[in-house]
């Protein structure tokens, strides 16, 4: 038993270790990234225009979706969204000429800095999630 | 800094009093001058018009005003220049799908709205430039989303046409479908400033926030006009 104890430990503690590290310098390529691709609309501040544009600040979207955010931000968004019970309807123009790289830039500058997450995708996960 | 070096000298520190009423007294004059020249200039064409007047001949100038016009508001309620008479207002030309400027320009309107809000004397008039997707319906909900009380801030839509001719002669803003860019049109950001006599005052780059601050300075300006 002690050693089953110990070994769920050890395994915890591993994937705790394992787990990506804020990488800043990707956060900072991010927010150069956000600010000429989305800040237009989302503004700087992630707060969004009025019930026109949805927030990304503290939007509880992200962190529950946030396997869908790299398509997001490739393909943009056609349907009506749901975020901190608001319906927003307006469409989101695609980001296609972003590389996976920039993508994943842009979600990690994303949680981290609107959803306060430390837990950030790494660029493999991001690719899976982009060709999936 | 002449002052600072008469500082040395006991009798020239007299003088130097003096000169400091001096230039306080100018400057306030000044200020007080520029306060009440403080107009704004009438844009677009003006023609000289002689009139006789009790037997004398007098030139009168003829400014351009905004040209007849006929629209429907988000409510479907015909807008026109019976509308704004005797008001002032901002126009400007936008689409609810624009993908570039729409939605900062919309931000400063929101702005421009707040401070003016429940003035009677002054309105606002968004006029879609993409009336097949911007139904009254579709207008109707984004003007709910942006909080307006669809009365003072206005969405309009007309006939591409006349509503293109409009913009460019009525408020020198232009407005032209092009494929090729994002969104499907070309259209300039302006916040046209319009005055109780339809006349334009004033043009203002709706996406930045230091010229919306100008715009709603001299709003305050028209307002107190006769």
């Amino acid at each position: 038993m002690r050693v089953v104890i110990t070994l769920i430990v050890v395994v915890f503690f591993a994937a705790c270790m394992e787990a990506p590290n804020v990488n800043m310098q990707q956060v900072a390529h991010g927010q150069q990234l956000y600010e000429i691709h989305c800040a237009n609309c989302h503004q700087l501040d992630g707060k969004g225009i009025a019930r026109i544009i949805p927030p990304l600040l503290n939007a509880d979207y992200i962190l529950k979706n946030r396997n869908l955010l790299p398509k997001i931000i490739r393909n943009g968004m056609q349907q009506r969204i749901f975020i901190n019970r608001i319906i927003y309807q307006q469409k989101m123009p695609n980001n296609n000429k972003l590389t996976d790289a920039e993508i994943t830039a842009l979600v990690n500058f994303v949680e981290f800095r609107f959803a306060k997450s430390t837990q950030l995708l790494s660029a493999d996960s991001v690719k899976n999630l982009l060709n999936k | 800094m002449p002052i600072l070096a008469y500082k040395t000298k006991n009798n020239t520190m007299k003088l130097n009093i003096k000169s400091v009423v001096f230039i306080v007294t100018s400057c306030t004059l000044a200020a007080c001058n520029s306060s009440t020249q403080n107009t704004l200039p009438i844009l677009g064409n003006r023609v000289a018009e002689e009139k006789m007047i009790d037997g004398k001949l007098v030139v009168d100038t003829i400014y351009q005003t905004v040209p007849k016009f006929s629209l429907l508001n988000q409510d479907s309620v015909v807008v026109n220049n019976e509308t704004v008479r005797g008001k002032i207002y901002v126009a400007d030309f936008f689409f609810t799908s624009c993908p570039t400027i729409c939605p900062v320009m919309k931000k400063e309107m929101i702005r421009v709205y707040e401070k003016f809000k429940g003035n009677n004397q002054v309105l606002m008039l968004s006029h879609t430039i993409d009336p097949d997707y911007d139904t009254i319906q579709l207008l109707r909900d984004y003007a709910d989303r942006l909080g307006s009380d669809g009365k003072q801030w206005m969405f309009l839509c007309g006939e591409r046409k006349p509503l293109y001719e409009l913009a460019e002669k009525g408020y020198y803003a232009s407005a032209v479908v092009d494929s090729t860019e994002p969104g499907g049109f070309i259209h300039s950001g302006g916040f046209i400033l319009v005055d109780k006599q339809q006349r334009v005052r004033g043009i203002y780059d709706g996406t930045s926030a230091t010229d919306v601050d100008k715009l709603m300075v001299d709003m305050d300006v028209l307002l107190k006009e006769q």
